[in-house]
């Protein structure tokens, strides 16, 4: 049986969707493929708007806040669910400023977060304040030692989790894209490159 | 041995007439540098599949590479007469995930259009990075291994703070010279044959032998698919000369490297099937050829003499050796692109000098390379030339001149009798250190024979003045306590106690970098035995021992040292304010805190009484020659993990301008963010005479100093044979007093800022930064301003600016 998932927006933000009817070859489906096709677009509407909730969060909820849409998105949308398929690690976000601790942990396909520390981390970072993980998390791409050289954030604990994490922001920041937008639209979406 | 040709120069020989290898030229400079992920995909794939086995670290790791090795692609992605690739693309940047691979995560969508320096990667490959590659390495590259092994501590934390030291066996078992000869005399099945027989007779290396014989007989099995590839290719080609082409690669394919070399171009196509088989199992990070010009001369000189080849052709075979050697860069993450931005994988090949006799080596097939260098112009080889003053002829020094004259920097000179006298005095037995050769930038090591891993770290010299300064801390990191407490710099009030301070702040900042490197060599010992590097050295073979365990004849590790200069000057200021004025140390601090803002009488009163390194005075004092001496007797404290010593250097790449960004002001009156002075030079403008200059580096002398060194000088022209002799007799002077090496740009610090500007105008300008070579337009542009702000002199030594 012939299948068409949802255009992967995400995966290609340079080009535009298909059209489902040149792309049908057998017009017994074709009820089905277009419910496919307008529910992968219903879902690319919500996608780009909790997406967008993200760049318009002050500087102190912007961590939650993403972590929030991270963790509704990973439901929504099976291909960014890819990402954490088999991944089990907790990581422990700190506010320098406010000294509020958030936990992101990845188990079971699942994003959950909680207000508090956990024991065993793999991951650790310190964030001089909510500007300083915003600045890092909307910057394109992500650059962790910079804003580390900058005394920005602090990490303890193994990098390349880090470094994971980061990428799945920006391919998350990826999706607040309309169809056929660019990298471009990014970089404008985070007021000017490297800041945000 | 004896110059045969007539013409050195080899001036009719020019790119019109070597019109296919002006168009590689061409082609190789032009394309984009692309991710190469298929190595990094069939060592996961393996890895995956048999982790669990059982196997013997070393087997297992010799499998993995043996299964790439079988499976890579065979390519000929553009007209070069060499078969064999690096990596899948024409200018690949090969993932290694055992080290820096994981880095480029956050960029998968980025790196192929970022502002500077793109590397491609292409969506798919990106998707396999992601959901298929990394997952796997995420606790398994050897940092997270080593944290996972060792646990955190200070020294891993300084070492992700970059600004204290970055330690090289992250990111690489590399910076060495393999011994070619033997491969090319005997060829590998001869080192199989006898890695087997060894297996068998001592029980205790056996896991050694097998793993040597697994990963050859891999290697074997890519050179026969790239020679079945080549016939087949040959097959389908209407042009006879394109024919001809893959047909002579397929015949050398089916010769070398399992057997010996017959003729040159056989065994100019073996190294090359060598080099790229060492990249297959460890990342290129200044794995050098070495000395080409005796390496391939007898095989030059027996076809010479049977008449089956010409000197152009000669050259011809040599350029297309140069094309190939620069089929491949690092994999640079953007977050590093400020301290290694424009970086090359710096093979260093080296020329002249003496033979292990001791007489002139400088031979046909050396003039034959440097004509290849001149018509060329490229970054990789890396170039350097050796140069004994009494036993090389002046026309060699003058016409090594001349080269450099032309490319504007390469290649780079180096003292024999230096050198020589001090890998002798450092063990090396004095027939192989005359056969020393160029590690990378300006390293030093005896190929085949000796390990050096010469940068196995890149200390950070203003990291231990400033936590001397600071109680132990950095300025940039605040109140966070890293060395042991040794006062503030207010408290002080004799410079012999600020001394002390800065001698214990930097043992222990030294101590701390070799111990992460120690415990990063257990890991590498652990996790990436290197049983096809060891079978092409003496030594393991014998010892039935890896070479990462010490199976070499000889062993040290390189530490190289960013600011030396600034660090000289600083202390020499401190001095200078606590010995011969009112000043206080309360009064510098303030300034340093305010970056001489509001104290700018202080800074030129620094700037214009302190002793300057790099001056005669200075050098008389002392103070440069005590903390190289000092240095240089604290890492003989310490022995590696293979027993040998730990050998100073100073040579800085492009680090100097990185580090110096994230470094705050410093008593030599050196503002926030600027870059340091690179190498082993002064700092721009402090000498005003050239002959002054090089008195002064020269009087430091080369016996502490066995790591190797990079002193930069520029001329804004070197304009006819006058001119180049008077370089030629600027470095002799400069080697007959003890100088050490020395690197040339020729270039004005007008045109530098027009290259700048009008990037387009330069594509391909060569530079010198320090150590390896760059292309201008590739690095950053507080790197371009660090060249165009250097110190220049005229070819009368008189400073120009």
């Amino acid at each position: 049986m012939n299948t068409i998932t949802a255009p992967k927006l995400a995966d290609n933000p340079g080009k535009t969707e298909e059209n489902p009817h040149k792309t049908a070859e057998n017009p017994i489906h074709f009820r089905e493929i277009r419910i496919k096709h307008y529910f992968g677009k219903f879902l690319g509407i919500i996608k780009r708007a909790l997406v967008g909730i993200i760049s318009r969060a002050v500087a102190d909820k912007f961590l939650v806040v993403l972590l929030r849409i991270m963790s509704l998105i990973l439901i929504i949308d099976s291909n960014f669910r890819k990402n954490i398929k088999d991944f089990e690690a907790e990581y422990l976000f700190i506010n320098g400023k406010s000294n509020i601790h958030v936990a992101a942990i990845f188990k079971d396909n699942k994003l959950k977060i909680r207000k508090r520390q956990v024991s065993d981390p793999k991951v650790t970072l310190v964030f001089k304040d909510g500007e300083a993980i915003m600045k890092l998390l909307l910057s394109y791409p992500p650059n962790i030692f910079e804003a580390a050289l900058k005394q920005e954030i602090d990490f303890k604990g193994n990098l390349n989790y880090l470094i994971k994490f980061a990428y799945m922001a920006l391919t998350l920041r990826n999706m607040a894209l309309p169809p056929g937008g660019t990298n471009e639209n990014t970089i404008h979406f985070s007021n000017q490159k490297g800041q945000y | 041995m004896s110059v045969t040709l007539e013409d050195i120069r080899l001036s009719g020989v020019t790119l019109n007439e070597l019109k296919d290898l002006a168009a590689l030229r061409d082609t190789l400079l032009s394309a984009p540098v692309e991710v190469c992920i298929e190595r990094a995909g069939l060592i996961t794939e393996y890895m995956q599949a048999h982790d669990g086995d059982g196997q013997p670290p070393i087997i297992f790791r010799a499998n993995t590479v043996a299964h790439y090795l079988k499976n890579k692609e065979a390519v000929f992605p553009d007209g070069n007469l060499l078969a064999g690739t690096t990596g899948s693309k024409l200018k690949s940047a090969p993932l290694y995930p055992e080290y820096i691979g994981m880095m480029i995560w956050a960029e998968l969508n980025t790196i192929s259009t970022r502002e500077k320096n793109p590397q491609v990667l292409s969506k798919e490959d990106a998707q396999k990075l992601n959901f298929q590659i990394y997952p796997y390495w995420l606790d398994r590259d050897v940092l997270s291994a080593t944290k996972k092994e060792f646990g955190e501590s200070i020294s891993t934390r300084m070492l992700e703070k970059i600004i204290f030291f970055v330690a090289g066996k992250a990111g690489c078992i590399s910076h060495t010279v393999p011994f070619f000869e033997r491969v090319l005399q005997e060829g590998l099945d001869a080192i199989i044959e006898e890695a087997e027989q060894k297996a068998a007779q001592k029980t205790e290396s056996k896991d050694f032998y097998n793993a040597a014989s697994i990963v050859l007989k891999g290697f074997l099995r890519y050179v026969r698919h790239l020679g079945i590839e080549a016939h087949r290719l040959a097959q389908n080609q209407k042009n006879p000369k394109d024919k001809a082409r893959f047909l002579r690669m397929a015949r050398a394919c089916a010769h070398v490297p399992a057997k010996p070399a017959a003729g040159f171009y056989e065994a100019v196509s073996c190294l090359w099937l060598c080099l790229v088989a060492i990249h297959a199992e460890n990342m290129n990070m200044a794995i050098s050829p070495g000395r080409l010009d005796q390496v391939l001369y007898p095989y030059y000189q027996a076809d010479i003499a049977s008449g089956i080849l010409t000197v152009e052709e000669a050259l011809e075979i040599v350029g297309n050796l140069w094309i190939k050697i620069g089929d491949n860069v690092n994999l640079v993450p953007e977050m590093s692109e400020e301290l290694f931005g424009g970086a090359g994988t710096a093979p260093a090949v080296t020329l002249g000098g003496i033979n292990k006799e001791g007489e002139d080596a400088v031979n046909d097939l050396t003039y034959i390379m440097l004509r290849a260098t001149e018509l060329l112009g490229l970054r990789e080889p890396n170039m350097n030339a050796r140069f004994h003053y009494e036993k090389n002829e002046k026309r060699y020094r003058n016409r090594v001149a001349e080269v450099i004259a032309k490319t504007k920097a390469i290649p780079a000179f180096h003292n024999d009798d230096a050198n020589i006298e001090t890998l002798h005095s450092h063990g090396a037995s004095i027939e192989h250190a005359r056969d020393y050769a160029i590690i990378g930038c300006v390293e030093l090591g005896i190929p085949g024979r000796s390990y050096d891993s010469s940068s196995a770290v890149i200390l950070n010299l203003t990291a231990p003045l400033e936590m001397a300064m600071y109680n132990g801390r950095r300025y940039s990191t605040g109140e966070e306590q890293f060395g042991p407490s040794t006062g503030e710099l207010e408290d002080f009030t004799n410079f012999n106690d600020f001394w002390a301070a800065f001698q214990k702040q930097t043992g222990w900042l030294i101590g701390q970098a070799i111990d992460l490197n120690e415990q990063m060599a257990k890991i590498h010992q652990q996790m990436l035995p290197t049983p096809l590097l060891s079978a092409l050295f003496e030594g393991p073979l014998t010892k039935g021992c890896d070479l990462i365990c010490g199976g070499a004849i000889y062993n040290s590790s390189g530490v190289t040292h960013v600011g030396f200069a600034d660090v000289v000057d600083s202390l020499n200021a401190i001095r200078y304010l606590l010995e011969e004025t009112h000043y206080t140390m309360r009064l510098l601090q303030d300034a340093l805190k305010a970056d001489y803002d509001g104290y700018e009488y202080l800074r030129q009163i620094i700037k214009h009484y302190a002793l300057k390194y790099g001056t005669k005075a200075e050098s008389e004092s002392g103070m440069s020659g005590e903390v190289i001496r000092f240095l240089h007797d604290t890492y003989q404290s310490h022995t590696n993990h293979r027993g040998g010593k730990y050998r100073p250097a100073y040579w800085t790449m492009t680090q100097h301008s990185g580090l110096g960004q994230v470094t705050h002001a410093l008593p030599s009156g050196r503002r926030a963010a600027l870059p340091f002075s690179s190498g082993i030079t002064p700092v721009p403008h402090a000498v005003r005479s050239l002959t002054e200059c090089l008195n002064s580096v020269a009087s430091l002398g080369c016996e502490n100093i066995p790591g190797g060194e990079a002193l930069n000088i520029k001329f804004p022209s070197i304009e006819g044979s006058e001119d180049i002799k008077r370089l030629g007799d600027y470095v002799e002077a400069y080697f007959i007093n003890g100088g050490q090496q020395i690197q040339f740009n020729i270039m004005s610090r007008q045109m530098l800022i027009d290259a700048k500007l009008n990037p387009d105008n330069y594509p391909n300008l060569l530079v010198r930064v320090s150590g390896y070579s760059a292309y201008f337009n590739n690095l950053t542009e507080r790197m371009k301003d660090e060249l165009i702000l250097r110190a220049e002199y005229d070819i009368n030594g008189r400073a120009v600016l």
